[in-house]
């Protein structure tokens, strides 16, 4: 339903995302996940033919977003990030306005309109202003906009940031619900909320995908690589250059990452390991061969919450990067 | 041709649902009443030609000029620029329609709206009638001349609310233009030298034509200056909002 090659936007002084490619079937939920500014808005922005790709191509619904704008359109429903709607009109009023504006015709609107109140319980507040509706609502009214004219796509640009917990099982529960009868793509910065709604995750970060696949299996895939927390300290009383302890732990062969920060004179630092690699002893051997003495050494695995910071904190273009990048790629394979 | 429809029947809903649709109405006749009680009173000695007070009325005094001038950036100013500013020009620009249906319901909408300020007005001749016998076609001339110069300013209006996300800076934008294309014929026609020149301040000289209009002489020529420098407008104003989907 969605193909996206080698998509590419830049805005003057930026590029949001370069050279995006991925592709989604009908009937699939998928999340799209990234920290605030990877370039998710952007990529759907595109898709719903609002703004146009620097170059490469897009595909909706089996149409070019550049050149059948409308009917990408038709076939799309788009749920915007921060939920615009006018402020001024009522729930039901609006919502009659948006079905005949996407061509649902004035005999089908009433029965239109019914079904996605009904569907999206805004049945309460259906002849109020727009205005006076909470968080809640206006993100129920944003999701019954995009489906009012029945589209087989919705695209939906965080459906569920700014809501409490209740509201947000409400929003994932529909959000599953429609699932059965329309492909999805949705976006979020909340890794949970994809891993429980979507059947396969994209994740990006500063407009490039780090890594795509079944949650379960990027779970399996990346979880695996461990991490080791180590607590050095010098033998004299001079402290320990935090540069120093973070150059010799790089240089380990099997680290990926060294997270280092210096506390009263101590170095603490995170390492970052390979899958499958146990370097508990290499690191031990390296303090004696430098003198150091060893505080604190212990492993754990990563979280999935770690994991997304791990592959979507790093500048891209430095060299760990790459790696983590290449793994994870490998990994999903 | 729906969309443009429902756009504009959106657009119209606005204007008539907020306080600012019936402010700006309310001071407009307000003004309006004052300025032909004070016409009426100039012309209410003895022998004075009675059809003439529409004529100084549509068009050939300063107050005229000064409220349209005035209101007609208030009318404008939000149509594209506050679709930006509050996001919902992603709403509008998202769903199956064109940038120029867009551009043609909301022009369509604000015209209505400036067509609207001046329907009241139709009581003036029906007070003056009951006076003293008026000759009609000159008066609907008269109207037609202010149908004529609503339709490229609320385009202009348009066109800057188009460029900014800010109702202020288009109102500006939007008065400043008004101004100097009002002002810019009037005053200098008589001091420039080329004959061209001036031809073509003649030409776009919006306030010359009132008096025409006024004794009932339809010149044809302010039609086609109107009606060609707003439709100009009205690809400007769709151009600006496809331009921003490339940026």
């Amino acid at each position: 339903m969605i193909q996206v090659e080698t998509l590419t936007k830049s805005f003057p002084g930026a590029t949001a995302i370069e050279e995006l490619n991925f592709s989604i079937e009908r009937g699939e939920i998928v999340g799209f996940l990234g920290p605030n500014g990877a370039g998710k808005t952007t990529t759907m922005r595109i898709l719903t033919a609002f703004i146009r790709p620097t170059s490469g191509t897009a595909k909706v619904a089996g149409y070019d977003v550049e050149l059948h704008p409308l009917e990408v359109r038709r076939n799309v429903g788009y749920l915007p990030e921060n939920v615009p709607s006018y402020g001024e009109m009522r729930v039901e009023e609006f919502l009659h306005y948006r079905a005949r504006l996407k061509g649902v015709p004035r005999r089908q609107a009433r029965a239109r309109i019914e079904e996605v109140i009904g569907r999206c319980g805004l049945g309460d507040v259906q002849h109020r202003i727009v205005d006076q509706l909470s968080k809640g609502y206006r993100q129920r009214l944003g999701l019954a906009e995009a489906l009012v004219h029945d589209p087989p796509i919705l695209i939906l640009d965080e459906p569920t940031v700014g809501l409490d917990p209740n509201q947000i099982r409400q929003v994932r529960s529909l959000i599953t619900e429609l699932g059965r009868q329309h492909t999805i793509l949705l976006s979020s910065h909340v890794l949970p909320e994809v891993e429980q709604v979507c059947g396969r995750i994209i994740i990006i970060n500063k407009g490039r995908i780090v890594a795509q696949d079944r949650p379960e299996v990027l779970r399996q895939s990346l979880e695996g690589g461990a991490s080791l927390l180590v607590e050095l300290k010098s033998p004299d009383a001079a402290p320990l250059r935090q540069e120093e302890a973070r150059e010799a732990l790089a240089g380990l062969d099997g680290v990926t990452s060294v997270d280092a920060e210096a506390v009263d004179g101590h170095v603490r630092a995170q390492l970052g390991l390979e899958r499958g690699r146990d370097l508990r002893e290499e690191v031990f051997r390296l303090t004696v061969s430098r003198g150091w003495i060893l505080l604190e050494l212990s492993q754990r695995s990563m979280t999935l919450e770690e994991i997304f910071v791990n592959l979507t904190t790093r500048e891209p273009g430095e060299e760990e990067a790459a790696r983590a990048a290449e793994e994870a790629r490998e990994g999903v394979a | 041709m729906s969309n443009v429809w429902q756009i504009c029947r959106r657009e119209l809903k606005s204007y008539f649902v907020s306080p600012r649709g019936y402010l700006v109405l309310a001071a407009f006749l307000l003004l309006q009443g004052i300025v032909f009680y004070l016409i009426v009173q100039a012309f209410s000695r003895e022998g004075a030609p009675v059809g003439s007070i529409m004529q100084i009325f549509l068009g050939r005094n300063i107050f005229f000029w000064i409220f349209v001038l005035l209101i007609l950036p208030v009318i404008t100013m939000g149509l594209i620029a506050e679709e930006r500013r509050s996001g919902t020009v992603e709403l509008l620009l998202t769903a199956p329609v064109t940038e120029a249906q867009v551009i043609g319901g909301k022009y369509l909408a604000a015209y209505l709206y400036y067509v609207s300020l001046w329907v009241p007005t139709l009581l003036y001749p029906l007070l003056l009638s009951s006076y003293a016998k008026l000759d009609p076609w000159p008066i609907a001339a008269g109207y037609l001349y202010l149908l004529c110069i609503g339709a490229p300013f609320v385009a202009l209006g348009l066109w800057a609310s188009s460029l900014s996300r800010s109702q202020i800076v288009a109102a500006m934008l939007t008065f400043a233009l008004m101004f100097l294309f009002f002002i810019i014929p009037v005053f200098l026609e008589e001091q420039a030298r080329a004959e061209w020149l001036r031809n073509g301040l003649v030409y776009i000289n919006l306030w010359n034509p009132a008096g025409d209009f006024g004794k009932g002489i339809v010149d044809s020529r302010l039609i086609v200056y109107c009606v060609t420098s707003t439709l100009f407008l009205l690809f400007l104003s769709a151009r600006s909002l496809e331009i921003r989907k490339a940026a």
